[in-house]
Order: C-alpha cells, then sequence, then structure tokens
C-alpha cells in the first residue's frame, strides 16, 4: 500500500511539473509574440515619421506641382494600384515634383513623387503606372530603410527602426535628422543598389500585369529614357540607378522567360493625354 | 474581396481598408477570408497584421493645447524642432545642410482621398 501511496506521488509530481513548464513555456512563447508583433507595428510608425522628414527635404529640393487635376489623376493611380498590392498598414502619397529632370523618388513610410520631366515623357497611363509600381516596390520592400541598415533580422525582438529612432530626447531627434539626410544624399546621389532595381522592375512588372496593365509599355518606357541620358536630362536618374541598357536588358529576358509578352493589357493612352495635354 | 482565386474573377463584396478578417486557407498568392457573413478571396498583399497607420506627424505638428498633457508635448516638439531646425552644432553649422519644405508635404497630404473609387478608376479600361 505504502508503494503505491509513494508511485502515486511521483506520478502526480511529474504531471504537475510538465502541466508548470509547459503552461510557463507557452505564456513566455505568447509574451516574446506579443512582444515582437508591438514592435513590428511600433517600426511602422518610425518608418512613417523617417519618411516624412526624407519627403520634406525632396520638396526643399523640388517644388511641388500643385496641379489639382494631375495631381489627383497620378495619385489615383497610384492609390489603386497601392490599395490592391502595397502594404495594407500603410497610406501613400503621390505627388508630382516641377522639374524637367527625369526622376521618380520613394521616401520610406509611403512618399512617392515623380517629376514632370518623367510625365513629358511618358505616352500611356501603364507606362505611369509601372514608373509608380516600381516605386512603391522601394516602400513595400523598405530598400531604404534596409541599406542604411536600420532594421536588424526580424528574428531579434528587441531591434528594429523603433529602437534606433524612437527616442523623444532632442538628440535623438537630432540623431533622426541626421539619418534623413543621409537618406536624402542616397535618393539623390549614390541611389539603391542594383539587385534593388531590378526587384523593383521585376515586381513592378508584376503589378502591372495583377491590375491589367499592358507590361511592355514599362519596357518601352525605359528604352525611351536612352536617348534622354545621352542629353543630360535624365541626368540624376543615371546617376541614382544602375544603367538603363542594364535594366531593359534584365526585364526584357524577365519577360521572354516568364512568357509575359503575350499578355495582352490596357495602355489607356487616351485617358492619359486628355488629362496630361498641358503638359 | 472575389468569388475565386483569380484576377478575372467576380468581384463578391467590397471591404473598407481596415476591416477585419479571418483567414481560412491560401492557394498560392491568393488567401480565402471571412468578415461576418462573408467569404471570398483577396491577394496576399492586401492583407495585414498590423492596423492601418495614418500620418505621423513630428515637427510643425498641431497638438491639443487644452490639456496639460498636451502643453508638456508642445514644449517637447518646439525643442524638438528648434534643435533640429534652429541650432547650431558644437562647430557652428545647421544640423542639417538640406532645405525642408514641411508646407507642401502637408498640402499634398491634405488632397482628398477615395482609396475605393481610385480601385475602380483603375478598373477602367476605354
Amino acid at each position: 500500500m505504502q508503494k503505491l501511496r509513494n508511485y502515486l506521488w511521483l506520478f502526480f509530481s511529474i504531471c504537475y511539473f510538465c502541466f508548470a513548464s509547459s503552461a510557463q513555456t507557452h505564456e513566455s512563447r505568447l509574451r516574446a509574440h506579443h512582444i515582437f508583433w508591438k514592435n513590428q507595428e511600433a517600426n511602422t510608425d518610425r518608418e512613417i515619421d523617417f519618411g516624412r522628414g526624407v519627403a520634406a527635404k525632396i520638396l526643399g529640393k523640388y517644388k511641388i506641382l500643385r496641379d489639382e487635376k494631375k495631381v489627383r489623376y497620378v495619385s489615383q493611380i497610384g492609390t489603386g494600384i497601392s490599395a490592391q498590392l502595397g502594404r495594407p498598414e500603410i497610406r501613400y502619397y503621390f505627388g508630382i515634383l516641377d522639374t524637367e529632370d527625369i526622376n521618380a523618388f520613394a521616401a520610406p513610410g509611403g512618399y512617392i513623387f515623380v517629376t514632370l520631366g518623367a510625365l513629358k515623357l511618358m505616352r500611356n497611363e501603364a507606362q505611369l503606372a509601372g514608373v509608380l509600381a516600381h516605386e512603391l516596390v522601394h516602400v513595400g520592400q523598405k530598400h531604404i530603410i534596409r541599406k542604411l541598415k536600420l532594421q536588424s533580422t526580424d528574428s531579434s525582438v528587441t531591434s528594429g527602426i523603433a529602437q534606433v529612432l524612437g527616442g523623444a530626447s532632442l538628440s535623438a531627434k537630432i540623431a533622426l535628422e541626421r539619418l534623413n539626410d543621409l537618406a536624402f544624399k542616397m535618393l539623390m546621389e549614390e541611389g539603391l543598389s542594383k539587385d534593388d532595381e531590378l526587384d523593383a522592375d521585376q515586381k513592378a512588372l508584376e503589378m502591372l500585369i495583377a491590375t491589367g496593365y499592358d507590361p511592355r509599355s514599362y519596357l518601352d518606357f525605359l528604352k525611351s529614357l536612352k536617348p534622354h541620358l545621352a542629353k543630360g536630362k535624365a541626368v540624376v536618374l543615371s546617376k541614382t540607378h544602375p544603367t538603363i541598357e542594364f535594366r531593359y536588358s534584365k526585364l526584357k529576358e524577365f519577360i521572354k522567360r516568364n512568357e509575359l509578352d503575350k499578355i495582352q493589357g490596357k495602355t489607356n493612352e487616351k485617358r492619359f493625354k486628355k488629362i496630361m495635354v498641358s503638359l | 474581396m472575389r468569388e475565386q482565386p483569380s484576377i478575372q474573377s467576380k468581384s463578391s463584396f467590397k471591404l473598407k481598408r481596415g476591416t477585419k478578417v479571418l483567414p481560412l486557407v491560401s492557394k498560392g498568392i491568393w488567401q480565402k477570408v471571412k468578415t461576418g457573413e462573408n467569404q471570398g478571396w483577396l491577394l496576399r498583399g492586401q492583407i495585414s497584421k498590423f492596423p492601418v497607420k495614418r500620418k505621423k506627424l513630428i515637427l510643425g505638428q498641431k497638438i491639443q493645447l487644452q490639456s496639460a498633457s498636451g502643453r508638456r508635448l508642445r514644449l517637447r516638439t518646439f525643442s524638438a524642432v528648434v534643435g533640429v531646425k534652429g541650432l547650431l552644432d558644437s562647430k557652428g553649422k545647421k544640423i542639417s545642410p538640406f532645405q525642408t519644405d514641411y508646407a507642401a508635404l502637408e498640402w499634398l497630404e491634405n488632397r482628398p482621398f477615395d482609396e475605393e473609387n481610385s480601385v475602380i478608376f483603375l478598373t477602367l479600361t476605354e
């Protein structure tokens, strides 16, 4: 009888130990999970704060075009694509920069700009959609944030942009301003890496197909940039992107490999020209 | 929300940005979801684990002047603005050499925004 009692004690102790340790593991796992997602949310907040500073600097360099009709049109196209294929937690803004330079920029957090020079060169809506989709990918994939190494690996729970830029102190604000300067310089001078640009081109093409646009139009736009590079009009673009020839050939190869040239999409040329007639 | 996991499939139900959905099964880039009584397919990129974020203002932000915490926040923001915009560093240089235009940015942020109509506008073909 005594032996049986001992066995029972042992059995219940083991059961209790297993239950307690599993509950504790489960609780700590839940806690880590909660911290991780809270951290991710905080990262999005900081990314928007950060991007806003970069966007203000872009607008400090180039004047914004205050043409309601054209801005609404560009914004409708951009918002239409981003609502379906952009990061759902971010609100995107689309602006036109009043300059003859041919370029487009994306600041982190959803601020996207296309220049008047680039719009003048475009022949149809599919080309505009392609350029906006390309910039949307930069925001979606956090290319700038990654290049500035503001984000550590996702596996780390306590790191990330929120930790780097989250401080409320004056020195934290100054650090934020300095990082804004770095990002701005990167956009204007160095540009993103070759891989990031190719990735953005390919994903933009997929977005065009998903939204029913003609994918070849985007390729045609890249081709149409070539003579302007020689004239020096697209000088900024040539500095901040890998060579157009390289991007064009890579994208052409991508289209051929995936048999995307058979896809017939809309170009909406008439609608584009009607809005952009006074350019 | 579409009836089938395909771009060509008919749209069965319209969802507003920020609507909570329950994920069911996934198929490639498509995810079947349920919201209330309705079920349908969405592109995976249309779903996020995070809630929709509104714009965040650091510089030149509008803060409630009434409450004590609002006043504190206003003072803190003011010092931060002075810090980054006006103060000089120890070598006598301005902290940032680049110009900013927050007024233009606010103009852009205040443009009308209609996501639903933009998606419809995008689907129209001449």
